[in-house]
């Protein structure tokens, strides 16, 4: 450990870690754009110039590891001045074309030029710019504006050392120095969309939220990605009920600073038609809309003499759901399994390791912990649900297999069939016979057990479309239908 | 975007063609092998590598940057960052004779650009052009360290000192 005084303030680091992090244990924040704590330090920008008693020049913050007894100054007017300077050169050559750049308002670049930009400039010549590379798509999920590049590398260091790809690099030299792909061979690997967070400017932005909305006018919401098992801590962008955007949130432990690029667009599923109403089949077998009060009315009279019956949880549940519907479940004298569809395998870097996300449901592990000895629903697939008087499927996107119309037939062959779904075009919902409209994962609270182990919160970001509601609302509703109102009738 | 490059063979359209076989010759691979027993890792071999394909190709084209990432594990991006960062990397062909002439400061004093210029007008190329023939091509280079006999005009290997215009006709009789 040692002990620094960082602007006055006295604290204890541990030894060898860099200014700029020991700053943050005093909570004092260094500006800096190359530094990023995943990467390799280049020491690039000199935008985390600091002052170091005893030393005669300004120190570069990133590149400097603390010693027991260091005073460093990050808020003096030498450094500012510094700064000053390191600004002007930097905003010699970039646009500041802010009004019309989705980086806008979580621009590091921006908030600096801010603080110590100048508001004229004192350079007579023309801007440098790269002439058709202002919105060129160097990958699929990529577009770069080389104009707003400040040459800071972490896009290139990101290929080079998290995903070991290497489609960045610099080409050229001097002034005309340019961060390109090799043509034939573009940014397309399973992270690509990553090197948009860490860009410190708007030269590298995410072709799907391109000017979707500015970023300031989304509502934040923390989650988990529900792409696979891994679980990705995640920030949900959105509003009014629609989501724009995840972004990854810093989880040293599980997802880094990274998200895949799977998980990171899985929210464009949602951009289809939901369920937004109960559906009942009447007895001219015409599934049509109902109240919740009739949906219940019917769950319950089928549940009333069945005998053999078995509910399909899913892999998307929360723990909570998975622990409501087991308790109705069991009260009703159910059966009930989950199955989780394979996935990848999706690698993750975690700052210590790779995690290999396998099951393409979050929580496969937690819903399987809460049903114990589960019944076998792979079987119940291949072999049909004859015999079963009332099959509840909790999700109908359980399985990609639930998709394919042979497995319908046979899961129809249950006398009953009741089926969660978000989703309207989902093939199950036309064979079903009473429709619950389901939520989507941000619209859940709850928590996943991702393959670690670890219970990891998921928030709601807005409430269920239409007259949905979440499945532990939807179970508490029929548990008083099927159980509470007996009890009173009776 | 090819139209602002029309004649960059690594115009980002423009991808490298997969049915053009690229190979060191033997004797060539030879000396590759050599390359690589002199340095610690496979990546520190680029830049002889590439010296290596320039004298064998004249210059490095787009599948031979493909050609040398793949014998040093190396990304084609990182390896065109290597050739586009160096002048004397050809990322263009060019003709059986470079003439390079230096234009930098104590060159230029000693009219250099009159060599230059004669040399572009007597050949008919554009600055940094390649006669029809393929025969030539002219160029401009920064400083070759040899300010004390400017002013110089390298071909290909060789540095040709003191020149002038007179020289340079000479010297042309004999390149052909
Ligand atoms: S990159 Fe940042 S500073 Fe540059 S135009 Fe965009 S928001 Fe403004
Ligand atoms: S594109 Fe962005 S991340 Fe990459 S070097 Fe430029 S500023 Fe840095
Ligand atoms: S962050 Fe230290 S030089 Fe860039
Ligand atoms: S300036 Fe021409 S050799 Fe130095």
């Amino acid at each position: 450990m040692a002990k620094v005084t960082i602007d006055g303030n006295e604290v204890e680091v541990q030894d060898g870690i860099n200014v700029i992090e020991a700053a943050k244990a005093a909570d004092i924040h260094v500006p800096h754009f190359c530094y990023h704590p995943s990467l390799s330090v280049v020491g690039q920008c000199r935008m985390c110039l600091v002052e170091v008693e005893g030393m005669a020049k300004l120190q570069a913050g990133c590149a400097t590891p603390v010693k027991d007894g260091m005073k460093i100054h990050v808020w003096n007017d030498k450094v500012d001045k510094a700064r000053r300077g390191q600004m002007e050169f930097l905003l010699i050559n970039h646009p500041l074309d802010c009004p019309i750049c989705d980086k806008a308002g979580e621009c590091p670049l921006q908030d600096y030029s801010f603080n110590y930009g100048n508001v004229d400039s004192r350079y007579g010549e023309f801007k440098r710019t790269y002439p058709g590379m202002d919105r060129t798509a160097i990958g699929p999920h990529v577009i770069q504006n080389m104009n707003r590049c400040i040459h800071c590398t972490r896009c290139i260091r990101f290929t080079a050392e998290i995903t070991g790809t290497s489609e960045l690099a610099f080409f050229k030299r001097g002034a005309s120095t340019e961060v390109g792909v090799f043509p034939g061979t573009p940014l397309d690997n399973w992270m690509s969309a990553c090197v948009t967070d860490i860009c410190p400017t708007g030269a590298l932005t995410p072709r799907e939220f391109r000017f979707e909305s500015r970023v300031w006018n989304l509502d934040v919401t923390e989650s988990v990605c529900n792409g696979c098992d891994v679980g990705c801590n995640i920030f949900i962008g959105h509003r009014n009920g629609q989501v724009y955007r995840y972004r990854p949130r810093v989880n040293p432990d599980v997802n880094d600073h990274w998200l895949c690029d799977y998980g990171r667009f899985s929210y464009e599923q949602y951009e289809t038609d939901r369920v937004v109403v109960p559906k009942v089949r009447t007895e001219d077998d015409y599934l049509g809309i109902s109240t919740w009060d009739e949906a219940l009315e019917a769950i319950g009279r089928a549940y009333r003499d069945a005998k053999n019956t078995f509910a399909i949880l899913s892999a998307q549940m929360t723990n909570e759901e998975a622990s409501a519907a087991k308790a109705l479940f069991d009260r009703i004298g159910s059966r009930t399994g989950v199955m989780v569809d394979p996935i990848g395998p999706i690698k993750m870097k975690s700052r210590t390791e790779w995690l290999l996300g396998t099951q393409a449901g979050p929580n496969f592990r937690g819903v399987s912990k809460v049903i114990g000895d589960g019944a076998n629903v792979d079987n119940l697939l291949t072999n049909g649900a004859d015999g079963i008087d009332v099959l509840y499927i909790c999700d109908a996107l359980f399985s990609e297999r639930a998709k394919d119309p042979a497995v319908i037939a046979s899961l129809r062959k249950a006398k009953f069939l009741i089926v969660h779904s978000w989703d309207a075009n989902h093939p199950l919902c036309d064979v079903a016979d009473v429709l619950i409209p389901g939520a989507i994962h941000p619209e859940k609270e709850g928590t996943y057990t991702n393959l670690q182990g670890r219970e990891q919160q998921i928030h709601q970001a807005f409430t269920p479309k239409g007259q949905a509601i979440t499945d532990l609302d939807t179970f508490r509703r029929i548990s008083e239908r099927l159980f509470e109102l007996a009890e009173v009738s009776a | 975007m090819a139209d602002l490059q029309p004649d960059n063979p690594y115009a980002p359209d423009r991808f490298p063609d997969p049915n053009k076989h690229v190979e060191f010759p033997e004797e060539a691979k030879k000396r590759f092998d050599w390359i690589l027993t002199r340095y610690p890792t496979k990546e520190a071999a680029l830049l002889p590598t590439l010296h290596l394909a320039q004298e064998v190709w004249g210059w490095i084209s787009p599948e031979v940057v493909h050609y040398v990432g793949n014998l040093l594990d190396l990304s084609p991006a990182t390896v065109f960052g290597v050739v586009s960062f160096y002048n004397m990397y050809n990322q263009k062909p060019v003709g059986k004779y470079h003439l390079q002439v230096c234009t930098n400061l104590s060159c230029m004093v000693t009219r250099a650009y009159d060599i230059y210029d004669h040399l572009c007008e007597k050949l008919s190329v554009h600055p940094g052009g390649t006669t029809k023939d393929g025969l030539y091509t002219v160029v401009e280079v920064e400083c070759l360290g040899s300010c004390g006999t400017a002013p110089v005009v390298q071909v290909n290997n060789d540095y040709h000192e003191s020149m002038d215009v007179v020289k340079m006709d000479a010297l042309l009789e004999i390149l052909k």
